[in-house]
C-alpha cells in the first residue's frame, strides 16, 4: 500500500520535475527539498529541515505542489519535536493549498488526531529480524505464527509474552523438508493450518497441534496439483472449514472452503487474476468477507461478504478507495482499513446477516500502512506493520580503506516502501530500483535515477511485479525478473523510456531461469538455468531466440553464479551442509576447478564482484536471523577486510550495489528503527462492541 | 468421482468444475417454478413473430445449447450476422453477445426476442402472447438459462486428483494450453473465459469492412464507438467446444483444426490486434494434443431443475 505521504512525494517529483519550461528551476528546488529531506530523515537536525522546508514553501515561482508537501514535511517536524506550531503549519497547509489533494488530506488527519501508535491500548508486541505477517494470532492474542525466511524456512510459533519461538516444522536447514508460506491459527487456539511444499512437489495445505513444546508431527490435508498454490486465511468458529485462496495453474484464483475432515474444497468464487488480500469467517461462521480489487493494477477494492454455501453474496464497502479486511468483531462490525480520507484508517461497518445494517465508520485514523494478522473474539486487532519508511542512500567509499562516508552521502526517497534492490548501469550513470507494496509485495513502482541530474524518473510498466532489474550498459532499458498483470512469471525485457514490456523467457519450474543480466556489450541477456544437476548461465541475443551456453558447473550448494566484469571468472556462495555456514568459491569460466576465497561464518545472500574483477563484496550475517550484518571487501589475493557500513538490521536484506566507478555504495535504510514490528489494537470499537466483548470473555 | 460435487442453493445443483457462487439479482431469486417456466418458454415458438421460432432453435440443448450453422437464422429465413454462442454458463457471465453490449442476464434474454434478424416479435407482446408481462418473461428465461450449466468434464475430474481420466496426449494437450499456447492468457477461470474482448484478428479484412474500417464486422466499436475497440469480441467459453462447431463470432472456422493453426499463426495481424496473440510456431504433434485436450472439456449438460443424486 502506497502511504499518502509517498504518494505525495511522488507528486511534488514529478511535477517539479516535469515541467520543461522552468526545469533548472525544478532542478534546482529539488535539490533544496532533497538537502530539507537529508537533514529530517539523515541527520535527525528537524530546526534545520524546518528552516530548509520554510524556504522553499515561500520561495517565489516554487510549484504549490511542493509548496504543499513542503508544508507537510515542516508540520512534521515540529510534531516529531512535541511543537505546537505543527498545528499551525497544518491549518497553513489547509488554509492555503486546499487545492493540493494528498497533502491537505493527511493535513486534516493530522489536525487533533493522535497517531494510532500511540493511542491509549496501542502496543508493540513483538520488534524484530524475524517479524513477518505470514501468519495469524491465536485467540488469547498470546501465540503468534510466522514463516522463519532466514534460516530454515519453518513454519514458527511466538509466544508473544515469554518473547520466545519454536517450530512448528522439522527443517535444520533452509527448506531441507519443505517451504512454508502462509499460515492460520484455529479459532479453537488449537490447530495451526499452513502452506507446506515437499522439495520438488506441489504445494499442499497441512495441519499441525499446537499443544505440547517440540515440533509437531502435521498432517497433508490436501496435495494440490502442480503449481497451483495455497493460502489458508481463517478458520471456521466451528474448525470444520478453513477459509482459502487457491491460485490455480492458468494464475486465476478461487476462493473457497477447504473441509477440516477430509480436504475437499468447496469453491465458493472464481476471481480471475486479481486474488484477495484478507478474507475471515463472521463470528457466527454462516459468512465469509474478503477484499477484491475492482480493476487492477488501481489501487480500489471493495469489501464483499458471501454466505459459505455460495448461495449469496453482497458488497458491503465500496467507494473510489482501497478497502481491506482486517477483522470481523464478536458483535459484528466488520472492521477494515482504508484510505478514503486520505490516509490509511481502520473502519468499521455493522453487518448483519450477511449485509451491511449501516454506513462505514473511523475508528481510527492514520494507522498507516499495516497488515492485519487477526483480530480476538475480545476485540484486539493485531497488525503488521513497517517500524519506519525506507529510502535510497547513495555514499562514498574507499575500497582501499574499508571507510564510508557517510557525509557526502546522497539520499532520496520516492514510493520506497519496500525492497529497493538497487542496480546500476554499466556506465554508473543510471541506477535503477524498485518500490513494492509495504509488505514486499505488491504492484512495484520501477524507477531510474540519473547519476548526473539526481532526477527520478518512473517507468510505467505493466507488471504486478519484478526483481532485480538491471539496466542496460547504456541505460536503454531494463531486464528483469517479474510477474506479468495475468500471473505469467518469467524474464522480462523494459524499454527504460515508454515502459514497454514484452517476456523474453517464461519462467518454467524445472529450469528455473532466473538472475538476468545483460552482457558487457548490452546485445544480449544472460540469465541461468538448473539443467539437471548443473547450474548453467545462457547468453540470449536482444530480438532473437538465439541462446547459448557461456558456463556450466555442478550445482555445488548454491544455484547462484556471477560472472566477473572481465568474463574470466565465475563466483559463487556454497552453503555448507551444516546451514551455519558458507564459503566463497570463485572459478575460470572455462570449467577449473573452485578455489575457497572466504569461509567460516555464514554470508549473506547478496554478493557483488568489484569492478576491476581483483576481489568480492560481501556481507557476514552475524546472527542467525540475519537482523546484524557486516559489509566485506574479500580480495582474491589478500585479506579481507570491513566496510563501516552500520548494517544492523538493514533494510532489503543487506542489498547494496557498487557503482561501476568503485567509489560509491548504493543501499536502502530507514530514517529511523528498521525492520517491522506487530502492535495489538485495543479500545477501539464502537461501545457497543466493547460491551458484547465483555460477555464473550 | 462424484457427479456432481456440491449444492448451490436449494434450486440448483452446480457440477465438478464450476464456482458455488452464481451471481443472481436480488430481484430475480431463483425458483424452481420460474426455471421451470423458463424451460418451456424457451422452447416455446410462440415468442417469434410468425410463431417458428424458439430459442431454443439456435441454442439447441442436443448441442450444448449452440446450432451448427455458420450464423444464427431467424424468423423468414433471415440470416443473421454472427455466430449463435454456446448458452452454457452464462450465469457466471459479467457481460453478454459477442460485443458485450449487455450486463445482465435479465436484459440480454429479451434482444433475440426483439432482433429483427432473429425473433423480430416485441418483447411486451411476445410476453403477452405467452401470459405474461415483460419483466416476467425476461426473469423467467434468466432463470432458466441460469440453471444451463457444464462441467463434470474429464478435465474437472483430472484437476479434482483422478489422473488417469486425461490421457496421455490429452495431458500434452494440457500444458500446451497452459503453456506454449498461451491460451490461458484469455481462456481462464472454471468457465474458461476472461469475460473480457480482444482482437484477435478474426474480422480483420483488409479494407473489405463497413465505412473503410478495415473490419467485417466492427465488434465493440459499434456500442463504444471507439476506433480501439474495431474488430474486438469477448471471449466465449471452451467447454462444449468440441460440440460447438462452427467456432469465431462469425462461424467462419468448422473445425477445432482450423481454430488452433489459425491462433498458432498468430491470428490475423491488424492495428488492434490484441498483445496476445503472436505466433506460436506450434508442431503438429502439439496441435493434435491441444485439439484432444479441448475435447476433454466436454462434460455434463445440465439445465432446468437437476434431481439431486441419491447421498
Amino acid at each position: 500500500m502506497m502511504t499518502v505521504r509517498h504518494a505525495g512525494l511522488c507528486l511534488v517529483l514529478s511535477v517539479a520535475l516535469g515541467a520543461a519550461g522552468s526545469a533548472q528551476r525544478s532542478v534546482e528546488d529539488d535539490k533544496q527539498f532533497q538537502a530539507a529531506l537529508h537533514k529530517e530523515m539523515i541527520t535527525g537536525d528537524l530546526r534545520a529541515a524546518i528552516e530548509e522546508y520554510r524556504k522553499l514553501s515561500t520561495r517565489q515561482g516554487v510549484a504549490r505542489e511542493l509548496a504543499a508537501i513542503s508544508l507537510l514535511h515542516m508540520a512534521e517536524c515540529y510534531q516529531k519535536l512535541g511543537d505546537a506550531q505543527a498545528r499551525t503549519i497544518y491549518e497553513q497547509l489547509l488554509r492555503d493549498y486546499a487545492d493540493q489533494a494528498q497533502p491537505s488530506a493527511v493535513a486534516r488527519t493530522r489536525i487533533g488526531v493522535k497517531s494510532a501508535v500511540t493511542a491509549k491500548g496501542d502496543r508493540a508486541v513483538w520488534t524484530g529480524g524475524d517479524v513477518d505477517l505470514f501468519g495469524t494470532v491465536s485467540p488469547d492474542g498470546r501465540f503468534l505464527t510466522y514463516t522463519d525466511w532466514n534460516l530454515t524456512n519453518n513454519v514458527m510459533l511466538r509466544d508473544l509474552v515469554a518473547g520466545t519461538s519454536r517450530p512448528l516444522t522439522n527443517n535444520t536447514t533452509y527448506g531441507q523438508f519443505g517451504y512454508s508460506g502462509w499460515s492460520a491459527i484455529s479459532k479453537d487456539g488449537e490447530q495451526v493450518a499452513f502452506e507446506w511444499a515437499p522439495p520438488r512437489n506441489p504445494d499442499e495445505l497441512h495441519i499441525a497441534s499446537l499443544r505440547g513444546s517440540s515440533v509437531p508431527s502435521s498432517h497433508r490435508l490436501r496435495q494440490f496439483e502442480e503449481g497451483e498454490s495455497i493460502r489458508p486465511f481463517d478458520w471456521s468458529p466451528d474448525g470444520k472449514w478453513i477459509a482459502v485462496l487457491i491460485e490455480r495453474v492458468d494464475k486465476s484464483s478461487l476462493i473457497g472452503l477447504i473441509s477440516v475432515v477430509d480436504g475437499t474444497v468447496r469453491p465458493l468464487k472464481s476471481v480471475d487474476w486479481r486474488g484477495v488480500n484478507k478474507m475471515v469467517f463472521s463470528p457466527d461462521g454462516r459468512f465469509v468477507a474478503y477484499d477484491l480489487s475492482v480493476i487492477e493494477p488501481r489501487p480500489q477494492s471493495q469489501v464483499l461478504v458471501m454466505a459459505i454455501d455460495g448461495s449469496r453474496e453482497g458488497v458491503v464497502v465500496d467507494d473510489s478507495s482501497e478497502n481491506n479486511v482486517m477483522g470481523w468483531a464478536a458483535d459484528g462490525h466488520l472492521v477494515f482499513a482504508s484510505n478514503r480520507s486520505g490516509t490509511l484508517s481502520l473502519w468499521v461497518v455493522p453487518v448483519e446477516d450477511g449485509r451491511a445494517a449501516g454506513v462505514p465508520r473511523v475508528v481510527k485514523e492514520n494507522i498507516g500502512s499495516s497488515w492485519s494478522l487477526g483480530m480476538t473474539p475480545s476485540g484486539t486487532l493485531y497488525i503488521w506493520k513497517r517500524a519506519s519508511s525506507p529510502y535510497v542512500k547513495i555514499a562514498s567509499v574507499d575500497l582501499k580503506a574499508g571507510q564510508l562516508s557517510t557525509s557526502s552521502a546522497d539520499t532520496f526517497q520516492r514510493f520506497i516502501e519496500s525492497r529497493g534492490r538497487p542496480s546500476w548501469s554499466a556506465d554508473g550513470k543510471h541506477f535503477v530500483y524498485i518500490s513494492c507494496g509495504n509488505a514486499g509485495g505488491g504492484t512495484c513502482a520501477l524507477f531510474v535515477r540519473s547519476s548526473d541530474t539526481g532526477i527520478v524518473r518512473q517507468i510505467p510498466h505493466p507488471l504486478r511485479y519484478l526483481v532485480f532489474p538491471r539496466l542496460a550498459p547504456d541505460g536503454h532499458a531494463i531486464v528483469a525478473n517479474g510477474r506479468d498483470g495475468k500471473g505469467r512469471d518469467g524474464i522480462y525485457l523494459i524499454d527504460a523510456t515508454t515502459g514497454a514490456t514484452s517476456m523474453i523467457m517464461p519462467f518454467d519450474r524445472i529450469t528455473r531461469p532466473r538472475d538476468p543480466d545483460w552482457s558487457p556489450d548490452g546485445r544480449a541477456i544472460r540469465y541461468q538455468e538448473i539443467h539437471g544437476k548443473d547450474v548453467v548461465i545462457l547468453e540470449r541475443e536482444v530480438g532473437s531466440e538465439k541462446t547459448r551456453e557461456i558456463f556450466k558447473a555442478p550445482v555445488d550448494g548454491t544455484s547462484t553464479r556471477r560472472i566477473s566484469p572481465d568474463g574470466r571468472l565465475v563466483g559463487y556462495i556454497r552453503d555448507e551442509p551444516d546451514g551455519r555456514s558458507s564459503t566463497f568459491m570463485v572459478m575460470p569460466i572455462d570449467h577449473g576447478t573452485p578455489t575457497s576465497v572466504l569461509s567460516g561464518g555464514k554470508l549473506g545472500f547478496y554478493w557483488q564482484w568489484l569492478p576491476d574483477s581483483q576481489g568480492v563484496l560481501v556481507t557476514k550475517l552475524l546472527t542467525p536471523d540475519g537482523e546484524d550484518r557486516e559489509l566485506w571487501i574479500v580480495p582474491l589475493n589478500g585479506s579481507p577486510r570491513r566496510v563501516n557500513l552500520d548494517m544492523h538490521r538493514s533494510h532489503d536484506g543487506g542489498l547494496v550495489q557498487l557503482a561501476p566507478d568503485g567509489r560509491h555504495l548504493a543501499f536502502v535504510a530507514t530514517a529511523g528503527e528498521p525492520g517491522a514490528e506487530i502492535w495489538a489494537l485495543e479500545n477501539f470499537l464502537p461501545a457497543p462492541a466493547r460491551k458484547s466483548q465483555s460477555s464473550a470473555r | 468421482m462424484p457427479v456432481f460435487l456440491l449444492l448451490l442453493t436449494a434450486v440448483l445443483m452446480v457440477p465438478l468444475g464450476l464456482d458455488l457462487y452464481v451471481p443472481v439479482p436480488e430481484e430475480n431469486p431463483l425458483t424452481v417454478e420460474k426455471i421451470e417456466l423458463g424451460r418451456r418458454l424457451f422452447n416455446d415458438r410462440r415468442l417469434s413473430r410468425d410463431a417458428t421460432i424458439a430459442c431454443a432453435s439456435c441454442h439447441d440443448p442436443e448441442r450444448a445449447f449452440s446450432d451448427g450453422r455458420v450464423t444464427a437464422v431467424g424468423v423468414f429465413g433471415r440470416i443473421g450476422r454472427r455466430n449463435a454462442p454456446a448458452l452454457i454458463n452464462r450465469g457466471y457471465g459479467r457481460a453478454f453477445f459477442w460485443d458485450a453490449r449487455i450486463a445482465t442476464l435479465e436484459e440480454q434474454v429479451l434482444k433475440p426476442i426483439e432482433d429483427p434478424s432473429e425473433m423480430d416479435s416485441p418483447a411486451d407482446e411476445a410476453a403477452a402472447r405467452v401470459g405474461l408481462g415483460r419483466v416476467e418473461l425476461s426473469q423467467v428465461l434468466a432463470s432458466y438459462v441460469r440453471s444451463i450449466l457444464s462441467g463434470d468434464a474429464p478435465y474437472d475430474r483430472f484437476v479434482n486428483g483422478d489422473r488417469r481420466v486425461l490421457t496421455a496426449e490429452q495431458q500434452t494437450g494440457l500444458q500446451v494450453f497452459r503453456g506454449k499456447g498461451n491460451c490461458t492468457a484469455c481462456h481462464v477461470g472454471p468457465n474458461f473465459s476472461d469475460e473480457r474482448l480482444h482482437n484477435t484478428g478474426v474480422a480483420w479484412a483488409s479494407g473489405a469492412g463497413r465505412a473503410g474500417t478495415g473490419f467485417s464486422d466492427d465488434g465493440r466499436a459499434i456500442v463504444t464507438g471507439r476506433a480501439e475497440d474495431l474488430g474486438m469480441f469477448k471471449t466465449p467459453t471452451l467447454r462444449e467446444v468440441a460440440r460447438t462447431s462452427p467456432y469465431m463470432h462469425d462461424g467462419s472456422f468448422a473445425t477445432l483444426n482450423a481454430v488452433v493453426d489459425f491462433y498458432s499463426d498468430g491470428g490475423r495481424p491488424n492495428r488492434n490486434l490484441d498483445g496476445e496473440i503472436h505466433p506460436l510456431h506450434l508442431t503438429t504433434v502439439e496441435k493434435q494434443a491441444l485439439i484432444a485436450f479441448l475435447e476433454s472439456l466436454s462434460g455434463t449438460v445440465q439445465h432446468g431443475i437437476v434431481a439431486r443424486p441419491n447421498p
